[in-house]
């Protein structure tokens, strides 16, 4: 296995950065999980230190096991202050290894270099926290995958088995010594806990070709799958209940339709209503149409976000039928009651800038949101939308299933004319907390592996509403 | 056909309730810690020494039901559990006493060197991911009643050889008693440490620490009975009693966790708020008193109120910890992270009204006001409402119930406004010490305190002293006992001061006259003076 070829890849891209002298003491920002920079890093997860004066220069580790110091730079983890392997120390981020062997529910974060020791920063570790790595190591667009013979893979298709890298997965059996390359040999150090794969929104079958330590690498697991359908190119991991970031699979166009084109309109949220209102609704109007091969087999159209939101429409010409299902929003979310949701909202007039230059925002009380808060236009359009017929335990969306008729050598067609009720769906999209700034989520038409549409949506914080809600 | 995968519904909104399931049962650590103190990571105690009993919590470390160890000598594997330690270059196994699958408790080898170790947990053939420690010499723990490392120790009076009594809130020892402390972490022995222990005088300095005192102590070693198991052996010093002395061990600089042991120069112990121990035994087990208290208060915002209020009652455990400061440590001393007693199960007793009277008088330098009863036990009555003080000037006060009620008969107690109490505090590489002025002569002054470690844990602490003492210092083996941070500070708060005294009944159990002066945060009627400072 190919191990310098991920190790290469790994650091291309990762940050600009410049050689500061100074004797300052270093400052600690943040620490995310290196792959997805999401804020959940478990031990052993590779993580990224962002602050100022982390290290006099550049410098990065040139053998395994990792460097417990590099340039004048380390990074000591919990009341032991265990030294934690690197990858990689600048100026302003350090890649590290948070260590498996640092117990204890919250484990402080001191970087140390020869001009002093930074505050304390503290980290809980979380249970789990997948996180994929990607081309650009920015943690969105294109996956990092390879072929079985260890090639980029630049366009795949189902049957294809396909090499991930992540991080966050985890202790293994055997165990590594933290910094310790995985085993190239058996045993290899397998996962504990195996992550599910969702590759183009389907669930790669349990269990996994292999989920583990990439041999010869330190913190840097390999997932090897082999997805069976692809009806989107969306791909994402899942564990403990916790999701990785969502990343794109080069998809391999199918055969199976021609003239396929389509428009996507973001319904909501619109330009005239461009305030930072809760819950941050997303509904998306769109058209369809394509002409099914005469021996077309089953493939897809997907309609996908950034987020968790996404229609699927899985079209099956052999048999004649078609099968959809849309997210749309509970009874109760119309009531912006979200209190059976395990997503938390926010009340956006309560964005502050703390001390430390983060930000804190409040939820809801009871999750449930006065009227005060939300868009009426909002309000109007919700009314609007098809109700659910199959629930979702624990969502403040269900879904909308609908089954109808598609045929081998006919035009298939999603409009105002044709099979009109799969052509809105909705959901409300993990913005974040928009606090004092715009988001941008895009929608993607994918019609048998081809992409024929997108539409960038924007939410934009152009004002918040002033005390006693909006006039 | 196009298969449909089950978790499709689910999957599409993104959500999750399903979660893998892990591929192999790999032992997984969540913490080390002393099997005696349970002292978290981050404090100065969490070391675990050599030769003492540690457990391991977690997950997958052992069989599903809980096997102990036969006897003698004790197993490098039990129950398909093995545990190996490595510090530096050299590796050890320890001494297993029980596994199970969520905790294993074990002894460390005497011979393990001193540093950072590595414990690594092997469980039917799978080893788990390593988890570091801090192998010390020595880490005194003080075995708890409560199996916990706090509240009583577990501590035996020594009266015979064959009458060797826990010590309890109801059997509490006498000054000058010897009594018999179980411990472990005294430090490494000679001999082996899997067989039966020989029992011998271990050459540590330790020192034996009961309501701040120092104790002589005849016998620091392993007990006869247990393998990594310390017994402690001193006299109780003379001049301390009290239900809750705190009783800490401290070898070299190290202290133990905080315990507690009850001490009477004869008869029962008595807790500060006047509660005996058979009195608290009572109340812990689900028991009630029957309580009257009253309160004379000026409380001062924009306007100056001033009301008197009377409470009698018929109460249990949680509604006397609601109005009293229950389980403070004894005069002279402190104790860090200070438990409140509390029930030990079963219902919570009722809460009954006890009819002391139609009316209190109330009779200061201002003359005589009345305070009616309201509902049954419940008075009050709203003095005068002004930008000045007209009723309650400082003075002399009487109350009086005659000729008393259904319930409680004729009551007359007395108080008198003490001078307001002004304090400073001065902390210097000495020590930190707190100087007061005023109060009531009678009554005490509490410090309190707190910290918080880079583990996330908070450790406080609360010390009592005698008012008329006018000063007290927080000694350096409670301040070494919590954890040390430039993170650490808190707010400085300090509060007014209140004068209480005792009355009786016939009727009630016990009786409390309070004033709460217009400077007064905590008005619960006991104690002179709060002041909160941090490190």
């Amino acid at each position: 296995m190919r191990a310098i070829t991920v190790r290469r890849l790994l650091f291309l891209g990762l940050v600009a950065f410049t050689v500061e002298l100074g004797m300052s003491q270093p400052v600690v920002t943040a620490v995310v999980n290196a792959a997805s920079f999401d804020a959940a890093v478990p031990r052993g997860c590779l993580i990224s230190i962002f602050g100022t004066k982390l290290a006099r220069a550049a410098a990065s580790a040139t053998s395994i096991p990792l460097p417990n110091k590099l340039e004048d730079a380390a990074v000591l983890v919990g009341d032991l202050e265990l030294a934690a392997p690197l990858y990689f120390v600048s100026p302003t981020q350090i890649n590290a290894l948070l260590p498996f062997e640092a117990l204890g529910d919250t484990l402080s974060l001191v970087v140390t270099t020869a001009a002093g020791r930074s505050q304390p920063f503290l980290v809980k570790p979380a249970p789990a926290g997948p996180g994929l790595f990607t081309r650009d190591s920015s943690g969105k667009g294109a996956v990092l995958a390879l072929t079985q013979n260890f090639q980029l893979a630049d366009a795949v298709a189902p049957g294809q088995p396909l090499i991930l890298y992540a991080t966050g997965l985890g202790p293994t059996d055997p165990p590594v010594v933290s910094g310790n390359p995985g085993a190239t040999q058996e045993p290899l150090n397998r996962v504990i806990s195996v992550p599910e794969v969702f590759a183009g929104d389907y669930p790669i079958s349990v269990p996994v070709d292999f989920a583990g330590l990439a041999p010869g690498m330190a913190g840097v697991y390999q997932i090897n799958v082999t997805p069976q359908f692809l009806a989107s190119d969306r791909l994402y991991l899942r564990m403990g209940g916790k999701l990785s970031n969502m990343v794109q699979l080069p998809l391999r166009a199918g055969q199976n339709v021609t003239n396929a084109s389509g428009t996507i309109q973001a319904v909501y949220p619109t330009a005239q209503d461009p305030i930072g209102w809760t819950p941050h609704l997303l509904v998306v109007k769109f058209t369809v149409r394509m002409d099914i091969g005469a021996a077309a087999g089953p493939f897809a159209i997907a309609v996908v976000t950034e987020g968790s939101a996404s229609a699927v429409i899985t079209i099956d010409p052999a048999n004649g039928s078609f099968d959809g299902l849309l997210p749309v929003p509970t009874v109760a979310s119309r009531h912006f009651d979200f209190s059976g949701s395990s997503d938390i909202r926010y009340d956006l007039l309560t964005c502050q800038t703390t001390a430390n230059g983060g930000i804190s925002v409040f939820p809801f009380p009871g999750n449930v949101l006065p009227l005060s808060r939300v868009s009426p236009q909002e309000v109007q359009l919700l009314n609007t939308l098809p109700l659910p017929n199959t629930p979702v335990a624990g969502s403040d969306i269900g879904l909308l299933r609908v089954q109808g008729q598609a045929r081998r050598g006919a035009t298939f067609a999603i409009d105002d004319a044709n099979n009109t009720g799969l052509s809105v769906f909705a959901a409300y999209v993990p913005v974040h907390t928009l606090c004092g700034r715009d988001e941008v989520t895009t929608v993607r038409l994918i019609i048998d592996g081809k992409q024929v549409a997108s539409v960038d949506v924007k939410y934009t914080v152009g004002f918040l509403p002033p005390p006693g809600g909006p006039q | 056909m196009i298969e449909r995968p089950i978790g499709k519904l689910l999957r599409l909104a993104g959500l999750s309730v399903l979660f893998s399931l892990p591929a192999v049962a790999a032992p997984q650590i969540r913490a080390i810690l002393n099997a005696a103190s349970y002292a978290q990571a981050g404090l100065p105690n969490s070391g675990i020494a050599q030769g003492s009993i540690f457990v391991i919590f977690g997950a997958e470390l052992g069989p599903g039901d809980l096997r102990q160890a036969a006897g003698f000598p004790l197993p490098q594997a039990l129950g398909g559990t093995s545990i190996r330690v490595t510090v530096g270059a050299t590796t050890v196994d320890a001494l297993l006493m029980y596994v199970s699958a969520t905790q294993v408790a074990a002894i460390l080898p005497s011979a393990t060197p001193e540093g950072i170790g590595l414990m690594e947990v092997t469980y039917n053939g799978h080893a788990g991911q390593a988890g570091a420690f801090r192998v010390v010499r020595s880490s005194p723990g003080i075995l708890a009643q409560n199996q916990a490392g706090t509240g009583l120790a577990l501590a035996q009076n020594f009266n015979s050889t064959a009458d060797q009594p826990r010590n309890t809130l109801s059997q509490p020892a006498r000054p000058g008693q010897v009594v018999t402390l179980w411990a472990t972490g005294l430090g490494p022995i000679p001999d082996s440490d899997a067989g039966v222990p020989v029992p011998r005088d271990l050459n540590i300095n330790l020192q034996v620490l009961v309501g701040g005192k120092p104790a002589t102590v005849r016998y620091k070693g392993r007990s006869g009975c247990c393998s990594g198991v310390d017994q402690i052996i001193f006299e109780v010093p003379a001049g301390v009693t009290g239900c809750y002395v705190p009783l800490v061990v401290q070898v070299d600089n190290v202290a133990s966790n905080f315990t507690t042991i009850s001490i009477a120069d004869g008869g029962d112990c008595t807790d500060l708020s006047g509660i005996s121990g058979p009195m608290l035994d009572r109340l812990q087990a689900g028991g009630s008193l029957r309580v009257g208290s009253i309160v004379l208060s000026v409380a001062k915002s924009a306007f100056v109120t001033e009301m008197g209020v009377g409470q009698f009652y018929q109460a249990g455990l949680p509604w006397l910890a609601s109005q009293i400061p229950l389980g403070l440590p004894s005069a002279g001393s402190c104790m860090v992270n200070p438990v409140q007693p509390s029930l030990s199960g079963g219902p919570v007793p009722d809460l009954v009204g006890l009819d002391a009277g139609g009316l209190l008088n109330v009779t200061g330098p201002k003359g005589t006001r009345q305070v009616l009863q309201r509902d049954k036990g419940a008075y009050s009555e709203t003095f005068a409402t002004g930008t000045l003080v007209q009723f309650l000037e400082p003075g002399t006060y009487t109350v009086d119930s005659a000729p008393g009620g259904a319930d409680v008969g004729p009551l007359h107690a007395t108080i008198t406004f003490p001078a307001e109490l002004t304090s400073t505090v001065q902390q210097s590489t000495a020590g930190t010490t707190v100087n007061w002025h005023g109060g009531d002569p009678a009554g005490y002054v509490v410090v309190q305190g707190s910290a918080l470690s880079t583990a996330g844990v908070r450790t406080s602490f609360s010390c009592v002293e005698r008012a008329s003492a006018g000063q007290f210092t927080v000694p350096a083996y409670v301040l070494s006992s919590l954890p040390t941070s430039p993170s650490d500070l808190v707010a400085l708060v300090a509060a007014g001061s209140s004068a209480q005294n005792r009355f009786k009944a016939p009727g009630l159990d016990l009786g409390y006259f309070s004033f709460c002066s217009p400077s007064s945060a905590l008005c619960n009627g006991l104690f002179d003076y709060y002041y909160y400072f941090g490190f």
